[in-house]
């Protein structure tokens, strides 16, 4: 992969020449060069952001200096504001609007600033966010014991934890760790699917979406049976070394280090799916210019190809992070270890679900500053993010991108390389199926398989419990539909001021954490007729409508971006009206695109998991199936417990499963849709 | 049935300036072609007429109804797509019958068989037996054309608006079709606008010819007017072959006088009526080829000497580039002329046939009074900026 640029010696050295420095040290430091660039792109769009805000502000102080002529300036501007709205709008278009912003504006919206008031309010005589900054629960306490990574136990396993630091700054450092596992894993895979043609690419590439299956929470329960002291891996470990005569020293995940490698494991894709989809629409004669002047192999890619994908790596890197701060379903199945207890999206779990009848501000208070740091990485994003960032992507894909053939050799090594990575990669799903099929407490290295864990599934509480996932998501998806492909019409084809505006609306869900939601929905509804005090149904079904909505209104997007506005403009010419031409031409061009956003709506409505346990506490018989994997998981085998709670996630998995494999079809090179950015 | 009047109008995108100060009358029943090279503005007045772009200022009237506001879908008007744009889930068939379907007259809509009956004659009309039941992407471009030809042809439109319809067949096709519309145009006295980049289509079907250049119109006048009297050097230079020679006024009249640089006196005319011309100005004498002759005819012809440095046999005819001074110039003399390349040849040209015209393109057509374009002084500046 590394080039040597053949300087040719010419006649006279001069001074303009320096020698190639070793060919080693030059891709040591294009590496390092490389991790750096990353973190200084992401800096930099944060403090972007950070101007935009200030420019914002400034700008309202500009207008407070001089209020009478400005609010006139205003006020025309609002006048002529109007007038395009009334031209650009009809009657259907009007309804659909109002209905986007009722929706949002009642259950994201006002939940969101009730938060944001909440923390703020003032107990014993101090902001509540203030009391949450003097516990030291929440602050780096810096003491050695906080330090102790490696932890040998007196059963002889080598125990691994993270580092203590208190909440705050343990959810950050977990987060950043996990998105540099991510950039790493995920630019690898999809630099390799995107350039390389070898024999078994399209196995790679189907295999590659599973880790976009299942959310953290049921990995978690697998890795954590896979990785154990006792588990897998260990056993295997073993027995390999005393064939040789060796003794293994087991190591085992706990607290932090364990959410770290969870959550690095599964979310991965997200980065590889946004680089992939990079990397397959850079305009090919792009690189073959830079070849043509001479750049080769890895000085090819660091120059032109990286940082022409770099928009999509990192807007998968912060999307990464984002989940991973947010992520409630890790700590949770490593609650036992205290420290995993210390995380932000724990602790709003806690605050939220301890005190039910009234609500501690405590909850609301983390969850403000959960929330914080989300936004400031999607607002950070919010080019990429945007709905509209693709208009002029739209050629993607519509060229034969640049792929290399590999020889036989070559192909050999790269399996040995891809093999051992993918095992790793795919620890999650892996486990989670072996354990659904092990036997319970067996200890043998290969535990016999067994079908009893999915006696589970005859449960009548599971049952109940399916059923109503099933028509909760199946409800919430109608919405989506309805409400996405409107929003997605207004915003492609509607030049009404505020645009751009509404595009951050309805993306930014992607964005802002479950509890935070939940917590929202606690402080504002509880005890009214939303919400009455043992019925969070009809809040779960909304939470999942907002919160899934992003990939149903970007799926059509995209749709319409493919579809040029002269078809429409066709129909309107000969007499067709604004709506019949919406039915008649719109929705069967972009038909496709839409049941592919709707198909992925559905399935993560499925697995969502902050929500659902957060609402579903106020009543185990209306809470959805994830809900009821955490009580399974938690309950007393053999009946209940890991291997049936598994079981349960193979069941979400093959559904996912499913739908993964359409939609990947149906999107193709904008398979990154499936993220939600 | 209808005259659309184009009133003042004016259309940007950011910065870009896609057509300005336009200000026609298209007669009823009269086909207009928009003539000119490629991003002059064509397409955007086009969709100006339809309605998918409101004009930045002025109005649009369809005899005394201002539609300038009215929604595309009520203006009646059939548009023929410079890219077709056939929606690809439609048949052949579905494509053409969509504008019958959404027809309405008095309440009343079209019979499934009439539409079948209307959509099966325009598919004979423009030779796609046969394939109606196709969807677009298995057409050729040309079969493409024509769908689109025949979705804007069958609704009998009050306006037919036709976007480069023919740019993607073949000459005989295109003439076939050419005479088609300008037959279906004829008989049913459609008011119809034809974008074109190609001078001899224009000049052969029009009935009025708009010529554009960086969004105005140049010239708006029969075919035979635009040829004989160009109005703005571009025109000239655009719709056939002219010489050019820079020079300056010495004498004003019907018949004026004007130095060349070198010495040399030309005495012509100008195409531009009530142009305020000064002894002085800087202005460009235009011949066309065929004007120049080997014979005086008249004691008050022009007299050029040159040398021939191309001699080129076209059959009728023989063309002769050669050099006047430094300036090129072109004539087309009668086959048996005596001439061959490094002779020194003398032509004359009748002083009606040399065309004065100003510098300054459609900024000198604003000082016409009656022309409108016309203007007072201060608007040229603003409008200029
Ligand atoms: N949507 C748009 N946004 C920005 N500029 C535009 C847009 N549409 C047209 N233009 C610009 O306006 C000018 C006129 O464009 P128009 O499409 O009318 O040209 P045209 O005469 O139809 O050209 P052609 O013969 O190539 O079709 C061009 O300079 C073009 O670049
Ligand atoms: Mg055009």
């Amino acid at each position: 992969m590394a080039e040597v640029s053949e300087t040719t010696e010419s006649e006279s050295p001069g001074t303009e020449m320096v020698r190639q420095e070793n060919l080693f040290v030059a891709v040591l430091r294009s590496l390092g060069n490389l991790v750096i660039g990353l973190f200084k792109g992401i800096a930099q769009r944060i403090i972007r952001f950070v101007k935009w805000t200030w420019r914002g502000v400034v700008r309202l102080a500009g207008f407070l200096r001089s209020p009478a002529k400005n609010t006139r300036i205003l006020s025309d501007k609002f006048i002529s504001g109007v007038h395009t709205f009334r031209r650009e709008m009809d009657s259907l278009s009007s309804i659909q609007l109002l209905a986007i912003i009722i929706v949002f504006g009642v259950f994201l919206i006002a939940p969101l600033l009730k938060v944001v008031v909440g923390s703020f309010t003032i107990q014993e005589g101090e902001f509540v966010i203030l009391l949450l900054l003097r516990n030291p629960v929440f602050l780096p306490q810096w003491s050695p014991a906080d330090f102790r990574v490696i932890r040998p136990s007196p059963s002889g396993i080598v125990e691994i934890w993270g580092i203590e630091m208190g909440v705050i700054l343990n959810s950050l450092y977990v987060a950043a760790i996990v998105t540099c596992i991510a950039v790493a894993l995920g630019t690898f895979f999809a630099y390799l699917i995107a350039r390389y043609e070898f024999r078994g690419k399209t196995i790679l590439r189907t295999v590659l979406l599973f880790p976009m299956l299942s959310t953290p929470f049921v990995g978690a329960i697998g890795i954590k049976w896979f990785l154990g002291g006792n588990g897998f891996l260990n056993n295997l470990a073993s027995a390999f070394f005393s064939w040789f005569g060796l003794t293994w020293t087991r190591i085992e995940f706990h607290g932090l280090a364990a959410i770290i490698l969870v959550q690095g494991l599964s979310l991965f894709s997200l980065v590889y799916l946004n680089a992939y989809s990079s990397f397959v629409s850079i305009d090919p004669s792009l690189e073959e210019q830079a070849e043509n002047l001479g750049a080769k192999g890895f000085t090819l890619f660091r120059t032109v190809t990286l940082p022409l994908a770099m928009p999509g790596i990192q807007a998968g890197a912060i999307l990464a992070f984002i989940l991973s701060i947010e992520d409630l379903g890790t700590p949770i199945v490593f609650s036992e270890d205290l420290q995993a207890q210390h995380c932000l999206a724990y602790q709003v779990f806690i605050n939220i679900t301890s005190e039910s009848g009234s609500i501690s501000p405590i909850g609301p208070a983390i969850g403000m500053i959960l929330l914080a740091f989300a936004l400031m990485g999607f607002l950070a994003i919010r080019k990429y993010a945007a709905l509209r960032s693709y208009a002029s992507g739209s050629k993607g894909g519509q060229w034969n991108p640049r792929t290399r053939r590999l020889s036989a050799r070559a192909t050999v090594l790269l399996y040995l390389l891809v093999v051992s990575m993918l095992f790793f990669a795919l620890i999650p799903q892996m486990s989670v199926i072996l354990l659904s099929f092990a036997e319970y407490r067996s200890s043998a290295l290969f535990p016999p398989l067994t079908l009893d864990n999915f006696a589970i599934l005859m449960n009548s509480d599971i049952q109940g419990a399916l059923t109503r996932t099933l028509s909760y998501a199946g409800i919430a998806t109608i919405g989506i539909v309805l409400l996405g492909v409107s929003a997605a019409y207004i915003i492609s084809r509607r030049k009404i001021p505020g645009r751009t505006a509404l595009d951050l609306l309805v993306t930014s869900p992607i964005a802002i954490p479950g509890t935070v939601i939940a917590a929202g929905y606690f402080t504002l509804f509880y005890n009214t007729p939303f919400f009455p005090r043992d019925a969070p149904m009809f809040l779960i079904v909304m939470s999942y409508l907002v919160r899934k909505f992003p990939f149903t209104v970007r799926a059509a997007y995209a749709g319409l971006q493919q579809t040029p506005v002269v078809m429409e403009e066709a129909s309107l010419n000969v007499g067709a009206g604004r709506n019949t031409t919406f039915a008649k031409i719109v929705v069967p061009l972009i038909g496709l695109s839409v049941l592919a956003g709707a198909l992925l709506s559905f399935v993560y409505c499925v697995s969502e998991v902050s929500t659902s346990l957060l609402l579903g506490g106020a009543n185990y018989y209306q809470a959805p199936l994830t809900y009821w994997i955490n009580v399974t998981r938690a309950g007393l085998p053999p009946i209940y417990g890991i291997g049936p709670a598994a079981a349960l996630g193979v069941l979400m998995m093959s559904m996912q499963m499913v739908v993964i494999t359409v939609t990947n079809r149906i999107l193709k090179t904008r398979a990154s849709a499936m993220t939600g950015i | 049935m209808v005259t659309i009047h184009l009133v003042n109008l004016r259309k940007t995108f950011g910065d870009v300036i896609a057509t300005d100060d336009v200000n026609m009358d298209l007669e009823e029943g009269k086909l207009t072609t928009l003539l000119g090279p490629s991003g002059c503005g064509k397409t955007t007045l086009l969709r100006l007429i339809a309605g998918f772009y409101i004009p930045d200022r002025g109005r649009i009237f369809f005899d005394d109804r201002d539609v300038t506001e009215i929604p595309p879908n009520k203006r009646k008007t059939g548009m023929c797509f410079q890219n077709y744009a056939l929606w690809p889930h439609m048949t052949v068939f579905d494509n053409i019958s969509y504008g019958l379907k959404m027809k309405r007259m008095n309440g009343m809509k079209y019979t499934p068989a009439a539409i079948a009956n209307r959509v099966e004659k325009v598919i004979d009309l423009v030779h796609m037996q046969g394939l109606a039941n196709r969807t677009p992407h298995q057409l050729s471009g040309g079969q493409q054309q024509r769908v689109a030809l025949a979705r804007a042809l069958v609704i009998e439109p009050d306006v037919l608006l036709l976007d480069e319809p023919l740019s993607n067949l073949d000459a005989k096709l295109r003439h076939e079709m050419r005479e088609e519309i300008m037959r279906i145009q004829k008989e049913l006295s459609i008011t119809t606008v034809y974008v074109t980049h190609d001078q001899n289509e224009a000049l052969s079907i029009s009935d009025m010819v708009a010529v554009m250049d960086k969004g105005y119109i140049q010239q708006y006048a029969s075919p035979k007017e635009i040829y004989a009297r160009p109005q703005t050097i571009f025109v000239a230079d655009f719709i056939g072959k002219c010489t050019f020679i820079d020079a300056e006024i010495t004498s004003l009249g019907e018949y004026m006088k004007a130095r060349l640089p070198d010495g040399q006196v030309v005495s012509g005319r100008s195409p531009l009526e009530g142009y305020p011309f000064q002894v002085g100005e800087r202005v460009r004498c235009a011949v066309r080829p065929e004007d120049l002759q080997t014979e005086r005819t008249d004691p008050t012809d022009n007299e050029i000497m040159g040398v021939a440095n191309e001699v080129v046999y076209l059959g009728s005819n023989l063309e002769i580039h050669f050099k006047v001074g430094d300036i090129d110039a072109v004539s087309l003399l009668p086959p048996d002329a005596p001439a061959s390349k490094g002779d020194k040849i003398r032509l004359f040209a009748p002083r009606a046939n040399v065309m004065v015209l100003p510098l300054g393109g459609v900024d000198a057509l604003r000082k016409i009074p009656g022309h409108p374009l016309y203007s007072q002084p201060a608007a040229v500046s603003s409008s200029a900026a």
